[in-house]
């Protein structure tokens, strides 16, 4: 299968991941009062991110014509949230 | 990740587990890039893998009340112990123990093993990795770079979900987190052309090496908490 949409994504999140986070971290050495609300939210694209690529995953199957694993990439999604919901009850 | 962060940082277990799992996300996004890019990564494999893994980590946490670490730390020091030094004198391209041939069976095969996996990986307290690549070479056939490329990205998908756990549950400091997400993206990418780089064999002895290394962390844990 070709996983260029996935390569392309993932050096996307990874630049984003360098520059977004060094100005986090500058934030963070001169105490800017902008770090905490700058890193929550970085966590929160990066997590965002994580997950986003099954549905990357999901198209390049759709592309390759294999529905079978196009669908199983979305229970997958299905399956991270609704483990993620569970854990964060329960705990 | 978490014993240089307790034993040199000085932080807690409980602040230090959540900030590796952030890690192990970051570190999963940028070092698969190589693996995809040299077409080291089985994609279905790790769809399979990674819907029942992710189920049984949440049975795993459900059940780590309930079962003796004590004794899975023993059990699985001699497993890691088998399984790194089976690793290390079998040889590649060896006839698959799962075949792929018939999906229904590989599906529910794969499917089992990953859970289980899932299960102990939360159990005792490892990455899925330890697990993930001896499977995949020594029962699916895989070549060790695909079985690490694979794993790279299965492994990402589970510590989203406990991540995310830890994220909305307020146990993960982002402040802390910042840094070290910063210093996986430079290190992971940099990791992983290394690591696609490398040959099977130098792969299977450092491998061998962190399956001894881990084997005598949990028997030694073990034995520490029966004496």
């Amino acid at each position: 299968m070709n996983n260029d949409a996935l390569i392309k994504y993932q050096r996307l999140v990874w630049q984003f991941c360098l520059i977004y986070f060094s100005i986090v971290c500058g934030h963070l050495v001169i105490n800017g009062s902008a770090a905490p609300f700058l890193s929550h939210l970085g966590v929160k694209i990066v997590l965002v991110a994580a997950v986003s690529q099954l549905v990357v995953m999901a198209y390049q199957f759709r592309k390759a014509g294999n529905r079978r694993f196009m669908m199983l990439s979305y229970v997958l999604l299905i399956v991270i949230a609704v483990s993620s919901a569970i854990g964060s009850y329960l705990l | 990740m978490v014993p240089y962060m307790t034993i040199v940082l000085g932080m807690d277990i409980k602040e230090a587990v959540p900030v590796s799992m952030i890690a192990i996300v970051v570190g999963t996004l940028t070092a698969s890039t190589p693996y995809l890019k040299k077409s080291m990564v089985d994609t279905e494999l790790v769809v399979i893998i990674s819907i029942f893994m992710v189920i049984g980590s949440v049975i795993g946490s459900l059940l780590n009340a309930y079962v003796p670490s004590t004794v899975l730390q023993l059990l699985f020091s001699v497993v890691v112990l088998y399984s790194g030094i089976m690793m290390l004198i079998k040889r590649e391209n060896k006839k698959p123990t799962i075949h792929r041939g018939s999906m229904p069976v590989y599906f529910i095969l794969a499917g089992l093993i990953s859970m289980v996996v899932g299960v102990l990986a939360s159990l005792v307290g490892l990455g899925g990795g330890v697990f993930i690549i001896p499977i995949l070479y020594l029962l699916f056939g895989e070549s060790i770079d695909t079985a690490r490329g694979t794993s790279a990205l299965t492994i990402g998908f589970a510590a989203a979900a406990a991540a995310i756990v830890y994220f909305f549950n307020g146990q993960l400091d982002p402040k802390t987190a910042a840094p070290v997400i910063l210093g996986v993206a430079l290190g992971g990418t940099a990791g992983g052309r290394l690591g696609t780089g490398a040959r099977p064999i130098v792969v299977k002895i450092i491998f061998f090496v962190i399956m001894v290394y881990i084997a005598y962390k949990l028997g030694y844990a073990g034995l520490k908490n029966l004496l």
